[in-house]
């Protein structure tokens, strides 16, 4: 079973028959996932931990996931939480903050008449496989995300890198699912210009 | 006729599915006549699927090392 793609209910199911090779799977698949969203929030310094805590608490807790949400979405509740208690003893709380601010989407690219000025370069790749077989560009990536705004991050890490709904990511974020698609537009420009630019120049 | 701002204004709600049918309509119909836009859209079309591959699983060892801190915990 591919435990990305099986259905909540499946996962259940084979949770019940073989806990032990089941959550492994889940580890394995999940575990990069949650490590990045545990670093948008605790820092690279605490994040390590701050998952493995989150693997325990779903490990104890399993029993009671039932399929209702994807397990995806369930896991990152957990390590979000994981992540909210880290604060707390820190003395800080986690606050998503809405977008704030003026934000124009390509900036400078398009004329007057709201054709574009300077428009996207031909990237020259046909998928996503194509795009990265390109280990600087894959880098570039990386980089970028790590550097966009906390909110922007963690929008585009649910939505994009994970794939959770938007109402659960509002849920989760405690953000209206508007303010969520402003955060996922903000970050998807930005990191289309990052790629648009690499293509231009070469560098990141 | 929806100018190349608005396009890109809409693209990730095409994307995502989440455009309505007569948005859908202005949209080809921009596109037909608009290779900007056409591009922008299949290479924004592009990144977004990338971002779905970008997390690679881990490994047996750290699959190992998390299962024997479940254990423990």
């Amino acid at each position: 079973m591919d435990v990305t793609t099986a259905k909540p209910g499946e996962i259940v199911k084979a949770l019940r028959k073989d806990k032990e090779a089941a959550f492994s799977q889940l580890v394995a698949a999940y575990h990069t996932g949650m490590t990045a969203v545990a670093r948008s929030i605790v820092g690279a310094n605490e994040c390590e931990e701050a998952v493995q805590d989150a693997w325990i608490a779903a490990y104890k807790g399993i029993d009671g996931f039932e399929g209702r949400s994807s397990v995806r979405t369930w896991l990152t509740r957990i390590v979000i939480n994981q992540c909210r208690a880290r604060l707390r003893k820190a003395g800080r709380e986690l606050n998503v903050d809405a977008p704030e601010g003026e934000f124009r989407a390509y900036a400078g690219r398009f004329g007057a008449d709201g054709a574009w000025s300077k428009p996207p370069l031909e990237w020259g790749h046909h998928s996503p496989d194509d795009l990265l077989q390109e280990q600087n560009l894959l880098d570039c990536l990386d980089k970028h995300l790590e550097i966009l705004p906390q909110n922007q991050r963690l929008a585009l890490e649910m939505r994009d890198l994970q794939g959770l709904g938007l109402e659960a990511i509002s849920n989760i974020l405690e953000l209206t699912a508007s303010n969520v698609r402003v955060l996922l537009h903000r970050a998807r420009t930005q990191m289309f210009n990052m790629v648009d630019h690499y293509q231009e120049t070469g560098e990141c | 006729m929806l100018s190349c701002t608005e396009v890109v204004a809409h693209s990730e709600a095409l994307l995502e599915g989440e455009a309505s049918l007569w948005k859908r309509i202005q949209i080809r119909l921009h596109l037909r006549v608009c290779e900007h836009c056409t591009r922008y859209i299949r290479q924004l079309d592009i990144l977004l699927r990338s971002f779905r591959r970008l997390h690679r699983p881990v490994g047996d060892d750290k699959v190992e090392e998390i299962m024997t801190a479940v254990h423990r915990g």
